[in-house]
């Protein structure tokens, strides 16, 4: 029970855990400045194709539905 | 004597864990009061307002690491905790395999090769383009991927966290709008394209699409330290 808790713990406040990485991107204003726009570009593109194409086929991929219009 | 320079590295070492805590809870609190909507995810608001301070602060981000580091290492005990909500979940494979393996692959080539043709169309430095490819694998894996073909292993760990930003926010819009409902497809997207940060997104939603969240992320992780060496080759980087 108490490992369960934990872990439930844990994950219930995973966001908070990215936040010391993330603030990185402080460090990065040259970067930014130089390559921001291609880098935006990429990250935005490729993330929405990516989700689009996984969860498209993710959801064909599932088991069919039990038929609720009986044919007659 | 009191070195008041010293006396305030430690106190703002001191400082740091429960103000990033405050930041965090207010940050969830607003994004449960705008009902879940993806744009107000609570690691943005969160990473926007200590990096403002920061700045503001003139505090290098070295120095407000060592203050949080351990939340940054509870990460891998967090991760091996997904283990847990799947194992649970675990009956929701059957049947499903053949679909989520095929949309793991496919996943993970669009976000690799989209990503790579984007940044190479819109010029971007060699250096960036490198480590931009391994960016859909959770942060640890992707650093050593990145290492490996010649990127900058720091620049890939933001980049990844900027790649989970991303698919957290325009991931479960993207979904909505091709009416993808089942939270099996829709985690196991999200945590394939953006890693952990997306996966947190998932459970919000609820712990089907959680888990299946964390088990994209995690196939993922292998899948792109496979694939990205090969493709980098392939298009004439490192």
């Amino acid at each position: 029970v108490e490992l369960t808790q934990v872990g439930t713990a844990l994950i219930d406040h995973l966001g908070l855990l990215f936040v010391p990485a993330g603030t990185a991107v402080i460090a990065y204003g040259a970067l930014l400045t130089r390559d921001g726009l291609a880098i935006a570009a990429a990250l935005v593109v490729s993330t929405v194709a990516a989700v689009l194409v996984g969860g498209i086929i993710a959801a064909r991929g599932a088991p069919a539905e039990p038929a609720h219009e009986a044919v007659a | 004597m009191i070195d008041l320079g010293r006396l305030l590295h430690v106190q703002g070492a001191v400082l740091w864990l429960p103000c990033t805590i405050l930041i965090y809870a207010a940050s969830t609190a607003l994004y449960q009061r705008l009902n879940k909507t993806p744009l107000a995810n609570p690691t943005l608001l969160s990473i926007t307002a200590v990096a403002v301070i920061l700045i503001i602060a003139r505090v290098p981000h070295k120095t407000y690491f060592e203050g949080v580091a351990v939340l940054h290492y509870l990460l891998g005990t967090a991760v091996v905790a997904l283990a847990l909500p799947l194992y649970r979940n675990a009956h929701r494979l059957q049947g499903r395999c053949i679909g989520m393996a095929a949309a793991l692959i496919a996943g993970s080539l669009a976000s690799i090769i989209i990503g790579l043709s984007v940044a190479i169309l819109a010029h971007a430095s060699a250096s960036t383009v490198l480590s931009l490819a391994p960016k859909s694998a959770t942060a640890a894996v992707s650093m050593e991927i990145s290492r490996l073909i010649g990127g900058a292993p720091a620049v890939t760990g933001t980049l990844t966290i900027l790649t989970g930003i991303t698919g957290a926010i325009v991931g479960p819009y993207a979904l909505d709008l091709l009416h993808i409902r089942a939270p099996e497809a829709r985690g196991f997207a999200m945590g394939v394209a953006s890693h952990g940060i997306a996966t947190a997104r998932a459970f919000t939603e609820g712990e089907i699409a959680g888990s299946f969240a964390g088990l994209g992320m995690a196939l993922n992780a292998i899948l792109t330290g496979l694939v990205v060496p090969p493709v980098v080759r392939l298009m004439g980087y490192g």
